[in-house]
């Protein structure tokens, strides 16, 4: 119980430190060492409920089951790394643009955040859960505004309002499953994820179906699936880098649970042929779509922004066909990798000045260490060996083979393969292409860690994969908690 | 017909009449209106079962949906300039009518939303309410007409949840319109950027980001 409570007692700290403190450099240490608490904690409350089969504390609509103590040490991770990045980084708050006001933002709202999505996976009623994703878009909207730009307003906007009918739609399917459930549930349980997920056969069929289209497009949007991503891009590019980082690496999982969670409920009502028919279709369409917008992507930070579409794909797809030990694997190997990826961006835009693709060039001749990390955290991201997206990666297919959904396999394969070509394309020419004007800004090789860390720990991640733990992965997640 | 319907059919046509006007003023009169009549439901069934919590949740709605937001708004429009939205694509005229089709069609169609055996058509309002919400979106030019649709959208999730539903937990429906204001008040704070930015509040010319 501890450590639960200290999951949520480091960011908040952090928050209130970057709010009252004055001195810019305490702020950033305070969050340094808060990133790694907060991660030490979720991985020991992660421990804590494998050893119980599942089973984990709880206070009022938030518990921990498998699902979420697993998302929540992924959570942990990339907040870790994104505040160690941004506290390394910043020597100066005027450093990429980013003023003074800008850090205590990005601070303050990426604490925040952590707390909201924390709160995500680990809530036991759905509408708990919405308040939380809801929470999610309000702290993150300022991280999408830090730089002022007139880019980033328009994608503030954008992220505001299409994120904000998503969540909309959200919740009128919330509200209908709570319609479902008259007259079988208590006054109390209407919403509670566990009694839904035990009496699922009692809840009303034709609002279930209706419920469910509703609660796929609304955390569909949230997750930036095709064909309700246009805000991802524009966010997660115009975002400081820590914070792209942040939402690419824990926000989208986040949605990814609540469809998740919805999909299980669902699926036990008998309508699972919904939950395959409609939610893994639109994962392997999103990460076909992805791999066709990767080809003509000009920045490297849209580039990873749709990278992060596709594999939410990937995540769908598995979702879609109830896989939870892939689905939980590629959550972890896509932060990992994405998360990297992020922050080595956000180094290269404070070494080089530019995201630009067309600009940039011969960073490995210019800066060897980023663009080894670089070409690594591309491997990671897009299921090369040895890292984990490739076992997670090639679990699915192979699951999704077993079966026999062809027709996702078929599209699922063929996104990969272009997306895999087309990323690869893109960082060849910016890593070994022509030498461009020299170095503008020297960044400390420490700001390197943190992407590192998560790069071994991916490539970790691929060894320890194995059918025992497998199965182990699948017993804590398929056990206790919430079901 | 019970005061619970009459007071959701008051809200449906107040969403219809949003979807022809184009006097930003008069939006946020209608808005207050809707806000009001569905706070109202929940007031007159919780003083009827003499429900403390809901009673309160009733006054917070009332405050919140028909008071506090559009004044804001009101405040916003008038700072930042914003009399009329003529919209883009559907003339005003023309999106009524078919607002009027889908009032129509949901009404009748009640019985698909409601979990209820015999539905007193407030599933149909509700759900028309919510459509035509996103119809006041797409057809609109100016992001304050766009903040408007979305919360007409939410009004009709209000409307759903107390008409059709025993109701979400009081704790939880304060979170939802606590998380709406917060929203209604960050997009406000965007809305002055957009103006002071792009000097002007046509969605429809924001280009930076297009590709």
């Amino acid at each position: 119980m501890t450590a639960f409570i200290a999951i949520f007692t480091f960011p908040l700290l952090v928050a209130a430190s970057s709010l009252l403190v004055r001195d810019l450099r305490l702020i950033r240490s305070i969050a340094g060492i808060g990133g790694l608490a907060h991660a030490s904690a979720a991985i020991w409350v992660g421990i804590d409920v494998w050893r119980m089969g599942g089973h984990g504390p709880g206070i009022g609509w938030f518990s921990l089951d498998g699902l979420g103590c697993w998302i929540l040490a992924v959570n942990g991770l990339v907040y870790a790394a994104a505040m160690g990045n941004a506290a390394l980084l910043w020597n100066a708050p005027g450093d990429i643009h980013l003023s003074e006001r800008g850090v205590r933002v990005l601070f303050g709202c990426g604490s925040l955040f952590i707390l909201a999505g924390n709160a995500v996976v680990t809530a036991s009623d759905l509408g708990a859960l919405w308040i939380s994703m809801e929470a999610t878009t309000l702290v993150t909207a300022p991280l999408v505004l830090a730089h002022g730009a007139k880019s980033s307003i328009e994608a503030a906007w954008k992220y505001l309002i299409l994120c904000g009918v998503g969540i909309a739609f959200a919740l009128l399917g919330t509200v209908l499953l709570l319609a479902s459930s008259a007259g079988s549930a208590p006054s109390d349980q209407g919403l509670n994820i566990a009694w839904l997920t035990s009496h699922a056969m009692s809840l009303r069929r034709p609002l279930i179906d209706t419920s469910f289209v509703f609660l796929l497009l609304g955390y569909g949007t949230k997750a930036g699936l095709f064909p309700v991503h246009n805000w991802l891009p524009d966010a997660h590019s115009e975002s400081p880098a820590p914070a792209s980082a942040l939402l690419s690496g824990a926000l989208l999982n986040c949605a990814m649970v609540a469809l998740w969670r919805i999909s299980d409920i669902v699926s036990r009502t008998g309508a699972h042929r919904a939950v395959t028919g409609l939610l893994a279709p639109m994962g392997a369409l999103s990460v076909l779509a992805a791999g066709v917008m990767l080809i003509r992507q000009r920045d490297l930070k849209r580039m990873w922004a749709y990278s992060s579409i596709e594999n939410m794909g990937l995540m769908a797809v598995a979702a879609g066909l109830q896989l939870a030990p892939v689905f939980a694997l590629h959550a972890l190997a896509h932060s990992l990798g994405k998360a990297s990826a992020f922050l080595l961006s956000g180094n290269v835009v404070k070494q080089f000045g530019t995201a630009s693709l067309a600009k940039l060039g011969g960073i490995m001749r210019r800066s060897p260490a980023t663009g080894f990390a670089l070409l690594a955290a591309g491997a990671a991201v897009m299921g090369a060996p040895p890292f984990g997206s490739f076992a997670s990666e090639w679990i699915l297919v192979s699951k999704t083979s077993m079966q026999s959904q062809w027709a996702i396999v078929i599209v699922v394969i063929a996104g990969i393969t272009i997306s895999f070509v087309a990323v690869l394309t893109h960082l060849g020419r910016i890593v070994f292409g022509e030498k461009q004007p020299e170095l503008e800004v020297k960044v400390s090789p420490l700001a390197l860690v943190p992407s590192a860390v998560l790069l071994l720990l991916s490539a970790c991640l691929f060894f320890v994969v194995s059918p025992a733990a497998y199965e182990a992965l699948d017993k804590l997640l398929n056990h206790g908690g919430h079901r | 017909m019970s005061p619970i319907h009459e007071a959701a059919g008051l809200a449906a046509m107040v969403s219809l009449w949003l979807l022809g006007i184009t006097r930003v003023k008069s939006m946020l009169w209608g808005l207050a209106l809707q806000g009001g009549a569905l706070s109202m439901i929940l007031l007159i069934h919780a003083i009827a079962n003499n429900l403390a919590p809901e009673i309160f949740l009733g006054m917070s709605a009332l405050l919140l949906k028909a008071v506090v937001i559009p004044l804001f708004l009101n405040w916003s429009a008038h700072r930042l300039k914003v009399d009329r939205d003529w919209g883009v694509g559907l003339a005003p005229g023309m999106a009524m009518l078919i607002g009027a089709v889908v009032l129509m069609t949901c009404y009748f169609q009640s019985a698909r939303f409601s979990p209820l055996s015999v539905p007193s058509g407030t599933a149909g309002y509700s759900i028309a309410m919510v459509l035509i919400g996103v119809m006041i979106m797409i057809t609109r030019r100016l992001a304050m007409g766009i903040l408007v649709g979305f919360l007409v959208l939410d009004n009709g999730i209000f409307a759903y949840s107390v008409t059709e539903t025993a109701g979400l937990p009081a704790v939880i429906e304060l979170g939802v319109m606590f998380d709406l204001f917060v929203a209604v008040l960050l997009t406000g704070m965007v809305l002055f950027r957009v103006s002071r930015s792009f000097e002007h509040m046509d969605v429809s010319k924001m280009r930076e980001l297009h590709e």
